[in-house]
């Protein structure tokens, strides 16, 4: 195909496929005009009209003076996966209210190798390196719960290029053929300690729900090991079959 | 790049954690001191009081003042897929009372949770849950009368009343709804569970269906929240 037949129809539609196959991601920020008209050989208008019918048709978002984004799927709207973001998972903590805007901020992410406790949950050689994201998720701007996601870096090496208050943990670990879907979990009440009252915004009451997660993909490797902290007050913590 | 947070720090208890577990410690056991665990991971004494701290407050070990400190007793095992799990080991140290068995008619509360008439028959069966004579928790559950007529109180000193239940019913368990919440111990539950009024404890209730989709039991249990621990198996 040459630049000259690319029409914005046509480079809509090379869009969605990259979206489907996990180019883009749900919530990430797309290239600007220039670099997507330099990208494809197109003139920076076949983009600017690729791009508005897809706002139109709201597979982007435009966000004014942040960019435009791949718009996410409406199911964080129900916040079932406030604790993994999954279906799939059934020990889930409900948002009270549905309806609530779910959101995250990262506290931190890095690489950390040579750690016992790591590689016995994720069954790696202790050598290996395990890529640790810590993120507060918010509903409706207020702490709700603090969870700290640990997974082994040879599944996920490019994990660092991404930033997971836009894009979704599980889409991404989706894209990369590793998406958990089968969960052991366990559940118990604790007294927090200061950090942890500190970022939830405890006041008297400092008992959380301490949940923690190991995620297997569908072949049955565990790519997944989280804690999570959150306040009862907030959330209720279910199980149905 | 962000911030590189994943220092040692964030992970000593964790490593602590893995090194108790490691090395076999059982409850009760003394933990090495302050001065020697914080030369073994290489670390300041305000560092790896923080990580013992820690440990502390998710009850995997107990603080004595001037005895330093010790493996706590570990918490009970609740399985929340339990009809689908095999048999759990039974404690020895457990022990049931019973302190309530009766036939009641649904009021209007029970009614509109089980979705049954009001005027139900019903059982009702409140029993303390005792640890080496240590009240943890307090169960209440409520079964149709007319799927279980010939309860009797013997049955309900078992540990597992699920597995009972379910030999009891026809069609077996097949599906259940459950919920934990924080509550705080009203005048009842603080006297029984031998706590202070207004103590913060667990409310664990929920349903069990069987393959009919017939209600067999509604609980609602309250228990010590560091006794317990719910654990949820994949599937299969």
């Amino acid at each position: 195909m040459t630049a000259h037949s690319i029409t914005p129809d046509v480079l809509r539609e090379m869009f969605i496929a990259q979206i489907q196959s996990g180019e883009f991601l749900p919530g990430e920020v797309i290239p600007s005009e220039r670099s997507l008209a330099l990208r494809y050989g197109v003139s920076r208008q076949v983009v600017r009209s690729a791009i508005d019918q897809m706002v139109n048709r709201r597979q982007l978002v435009r966000i004014q003076g942040r960019g435009t984004f791949v718009k996410k799927p409406d199911y964080n709207k129900v916040a079932f996966g406030v604790l993994n973001e999954s279906e799939n998972a059934s020990f889930t903590s409900l948002v009270r209210n549905f309806g609530i805007e779910i959101s995250s901020k990262v506290l931190g992410t890095g690489i950390i190798e040579g750690h016992n406790y790591f590689a016995e949950r994720l069954q790696i050689p202790a050598k290996d390196p395990v890529f640790g994201l810590h993120r507060i998720r918010y509903g409706n701007r207020e702490p709700l719960a603090i969870e700290y996601t640990y997974l082994p870096l040879k599944f996920f090496p490019e994990i660092q290029n991404y930033n997971f208050e836009r894009v979704s943990l599980y889409d991404y670990m989706d894209s990369q053929g590793h998406l958990p879907c089968n969960f052991r979990e366990t559940m118990m009440m604790v007294e927090a300690g200061a950090k942890i009252s500190g970022y939830l915004q405890l006041a008297d009451e400092r008992i959380v729900n301490r949940i923690e997660i190991l995620g297997f993909d569908a072949e049955g490797r565990i790519v997944e090991y989280t804690e999570n902290y959150s306040r009862p007050d907030k959330l209720e913590v279910r199980f149905v079959t | 790049m962000r911030k590189n947070l994943l220092t040692l720090n964030i992970v000593l208890a964790k490593e602590l954690r893995y090194m108790l577990q490691s090395q076999s410690y059982l409850p009760g056991d003394k933990l090495p001191s302050e001065r020697i665990l914080a030369e073994t991971f290489g670390v300041q004494r305000a560092t790896i009081r923080e990580a013992l701290n820690e440990l502390i407050q998710e009850g995997v070990i107990i603080s004595e003042e001037r005895k330093g400190y010790f493996m706590a007793r570990p918490r009970i095992v609740k399985p929340v897929n339990f009809f689908a799990d095999k048999p759990t080991i039974v404690d020895p140290h457990i022990k049931y009372r019973i302190h309530e068995f009766q036939c009641i008619n649904a009021n209007e509360r029970l009614a509109g949770k089980m979705l049954i008439p009001r005027e139900t028959p019903l059982h009702r069966v409140v029993r303390l849950c005792l640890d080496d004579k240590e009240p943890i928790a307090l169960e209440t559950y409520y079964m149709l009368k007319e799927t279980m007529p010939s309860l009797v109180s013997a049955d309900l000193k078992r540990h597992n009343i699920t597995e009972m239940i379910e030999s009891a019913s026809q069609h077996g368990i097949a599906g259940n709804n459950q919920k934990i919440t924080l509550v705080y111990a009203d005048e009842e539950e603080s006297k029984l569970l031998k706590v202070e009024n207004g103590t913060p404890l667990m409310k664990h209730k929920g349903m069990v269906y069987d393959h009919k989709g017939q209600l067999l039991v509604f609980f609602e249990n309250i228990l010590r929240i560091d006794r317990f621990v719910f654990v949820r198996r994949e599937a299969q």
